[in-house]
Parts: C-alpha cells; structure tokens; sequence
C-alpha cells in the first residue's frame, strides 16, 4: 500500500473518531440536562431509548441505518460514519449522570438573575460540567477510533475506509507498524488522562496540606 | 417579556437535538424492521406475517446462536468481574491503589482490534476456540472493571472502617462484611459494560476466525444478523433484530421492577 493511501486512512480515522465525538458531544450536553432537569413522559421515553440503544448490537441497528443512508444517498461517504455516530446513547447517558450532580440551587439563584439559558450554559453548567464532558468526549473518540463494523457495512471505497479496517488486510512486520501508528492518539489520550489526574491529586494533596497548616495556625 | 422564551421553556428546547436524534437515526428507520419482518424476501415483497418470526425461532442456526449467546455472555461476565475482584484485593487488604496498573491494564481496550487479536494467536492460538474468544474479551476489559472498583474502594467512607477496625474486625471481614457489599453497586456498572461491551464482541470475533462463519461453538446471533444482511436475506435479519430487541426489552423491564421492589423492601425494613 503506498504512503499517500496510508495517510489518506490514517486522517478517515481522526475524521471519524474526532467527528463523532465532538458531534456526539454537542447533542448530548443540551440533551443530559433536559433529561436531568425536565420531569416529563418525553424524557422518560427518551430515557429508556437511549438505555435500549446502548445495549443493542451494531448488527441490530445495521438494517435502519442501511436503509436511512441508501434514502439520503450517504452511502459510501464519510457521512455514513459521522452522521449515525452523531447521537450516541452513551455520551447522552454520561452527561444525565453529569447533570444530575450539579446542584438546583445553582439554577434557582441565576433564574433570579438572568432568564438567559445560554447565560446559565456559559457560566455556571459547563465550568461545572467541564470533567464529565471531557470523559465522555474521551470515551466516544477511543470508542470510535477502533471502528471495524460500520465501515466494513456501509463503505466499500478502499480510500473511505479508517486505519483499524486497513489493519485487516497487512501482514507481519507492515502490519505491527501501522498498528503502532494506530495507539499513537490512544496513547497521548490516555496519557493526557494520567497527567491531568496526577495534577489533580497533587492539588488536593497541596490543598489538604495548607488546610492543615491553616488549622494549626488557628490552634495556635 | 411578550415575546421571550422562558427559562423553562428554553430548557425544555434543549431536549430537541437528542429527541429529533434519536427519532430520526433509530426511531424512524426502526420502523423499517418491522416492515421486513412480514415481507417474504426483499425482491417478492409478499405479506407473510409472523412468519419470519416463526421460522428464525425453528431454525437451527438461530437457536445454535442464541445457545451460545447466552454461555459465552454469562462465562465472559463471570470471569471478568471474578478477576476484577481479586486484582482489587491488594487495594482492599492493604490500601495499594494501584492506579498505573489500572491504567496499563485498560490500554488493551482502545488498542486496535486486530493488534489484540494478532497477541492472542501468538500466545495461546492453539487453544480452543470459545476459549480464545473469551480471554480475548477478559484481556481487553478488565482494566476497565478494575479502574471502577478502586473508584468505588477510594469512595467508602474510611470512618465507618476505621470504627469497625476499632470494634476488632479483621482485613478478611472488613471486606466481605463491609467493603464488598458496598462494592455491589460500582459490580452492577460493570456488569452494564461487560454487557454492552459483549454485544460489540462480533469486530474481535470476525478479526480472531477472519471470517464470519467461525466454529460452531462461537457463533453468535450477532455473526447471525451479520451473514443474513451480507446474503440479503433482510426478513430474517429483521425478525431476528426485533426478537432480540424485545427480548432486552423484557429484561430491562424485569430488573428496574426487580430493583423497585427490593427498594421498597429496604424502605419498609428502615421504616
């Protein structure tokens, strides 16, 4: 296989895996926290849609996204893995869960305020959110990263296809060196996630020690 | 004010683009599923009914898929959260946290597929196939189930084990007394995943037989979908699919009503 192909694949990879999470992420921060605030039948149903979908098999939902892509004539486009990758039942999941710990109160006191939502989005729900966005950001790209299904399902052009699905097809030594290319962004990833949960723990331990210092300063 | 959305009212705007999501890429082109399902092929389009349904429930291959389903689910399960448990054991006992191998151990998950699956051939490919497949699925996902049971350790109150230290318990009774009952719930997410994770398990299967008719004793419904959709065979494929929806259905049903009745259980013991 020659370089520019390699490349080519290399790039549908970071496309798929970076688009759908940051898709995936856009729609599921407005919608965990209707799920978490918004007491209706509508978010119960839509609820219980996204617990149903997180558990089916591709395979289950391979025939309507078939049939919706041959409809809209995405077949064979990047589109085919972006746009069904676009709302994904876990990250909806994370953000309800994410939502559900932010307190009321912060709501009740900025209605005094504002009655802007974006406002309340900008200011006091992301900041708060920042962690649980990150995480689920995290988890749809490294998810998605290893895409074999949907792209052996709905992209038949060779120059569509990631670099998970070219790995089928090379042998021996080629095969290990685009495998090591391949845990490249899985292995900054996951060392971003160590660094930023060693920063973490340093700063509550420096935090707990000046707490300390500060309480035996008020002894003496 | 006349004119302006509420804050109510535009929180509730804000469930729009996972509703219309969810409508439009599931709900919608679901619907599609049960027009298949009564249709004889995909080139007649003739009414049959239940048919479909009827069929795939007698069909050997189906039943072979289903049988293995349920063996390799439950054994998979079982030996990931057992191991998960034992390696979360030194962190329990003695307090190691072991965060770094956590992590190490959660790599195999979001390394590419065929990489895994190119380690397992060199190690242990002369094993039986069911075997291959459940180590393949064990390796890629204990670290996960690990790195939540130590956030579920680091969560307890140390209060409540420091009194019951205090009181004489030993290491062995603080943990099944104590730290594993309150592990129960972070073994339950696990589980969720394992569950979730199992039903991707068809890419590691289809890398491991390069093919996706493997042995008998590894095929899966998934592996049964798949090959129905590749022959256009689309009302099986579909029968098949609102089978098995329905059937997860039922059982998300029966544990949220298995999980209400033990709460109401827990109130009126506390009452």
């Amino acid at each position: 296989m020659n370089a520019s192909l390699l490349f080519q694949q290399y790039g549908n990879s970071l496309i798929y895996a970076l688009g759908t999470a940051m898709l995936s992420t856009l729609v599921a921060v407005p919608t965990g926290y209707a799920m978490a605030r918004w007491k209706s039948v509508w978010m119960k149903v839509l609820f219980w849609c996204c617990v149903v979908l997180l558990f089916l098999p591709f395979q289950v939902t391979m025939l309507p996204e078939y049939v919706l892509l041959d409809f809209l004539h995405l077949l064979d486009t990047r589109w085919a893995i972006l746009i069904p990758g676009m709302v994904s039942p876990l990250p909806i999941l994370i953000l309800w869960m994410g939502n559900r710990q932010v307190p009321m109160e912060f709501e009740d006191a900025f209605c005094l305020e504002s009655s802007s939502l974006f406002s309340y989005f900008r200011f006091i729900l992301l900041p708060n959110l920042r962690g649980v966005i990150a995480a689920a950001f995290s988890i749809c790209f490294l998810l998605n990263w290893n895409l074999v299904d949907p792209a052996l399902i709905f992209l038949e052009d060779k120059r569509l296809w990631p670099l998970s699905l070219t790995l089928l097809e090379q042998e021996g030594a080629t095969q290990l060196y685009y495998g090591v290319l391949d845990m490249i962004p899985v292995v900054l990833l996951l060392g971003m996630v160590m660094f930023v949960m060693y920063k973490k723990n340093s700063r509550s331990k420096s935090l707990s020690s000046s707490h300390f210092l500060h309480k035996k300063g008020n002894l003496c | 004010m006349r004119g302006k959305l509420t804050f109510r009212q535009q929180m509730k705007l804000t469930a729009l683009p996972g509703m219309l999501g969810v409508g439009f890429l599931y709900l919608l082109p679901g619907c599609a599923l049960f027009y298949y399902a009564v249709i004889n092929n995909v080139f007649q389009k003739q009414f049959v009914g239940p048919g479909n349904l009827l069929d795939i429930l007698s069909n050997s291959y189906f039943l072979l898929a289903l049988k293995n389903t349920a063996i390799l689910l439950s054994a998979a399960l079982a030996m990931v959260l057992l191991l998960a448990v034992l390696l979360v054991l030194p962190n329990a006992f003695f307090g190691w946290r072991m965060e770094g191998v956590a992590i190490v151990l959660l790599i195999p998950l979001f390394m590419p597929s065929v990489l895994s699956v190119e380690l397992l051939q060199n190690v242990g490919g002369d094993l039986p196939s069911r075997l291959q497949l459940l180590l393949l699925f064990v390796w890629r996902n204990v670290g996960a189930i690990l790195l939540l049971l130590s956030v579920g350790l680091a969560r307890m109150e140390k209060d409540m084990l420091e009194a019951a230290r205090l009181d004489g318990a030993n290491r062995w009774q603080l943990f099944v007394y104590m730290q594993f009952p309150m592990l129960t719930l972070y073994i339950g997410v696990g589980a969720v995943f394992l569950v979730m994770q199992f039903f991707g398990i068809f890419r590691e299967a289809y890398l491991l037989f390069e093919t996706s008719f493997p042995p008998d004793e590894v095929y899966l419904l998934q592996h049964y979908m798949h090959n129905h959709f590749l022959r256009l065979n689309y009302p099986y494929l579909a029968a098949a699919a609102i089978l098995f929806t329905a059937f997860l259905v039922v059982v998300i049903w029966v544990v949220r009503v298995l999980r209400n009745c033990s709460k109401i259980t827990c109130e009126k013991c506390a009452g």
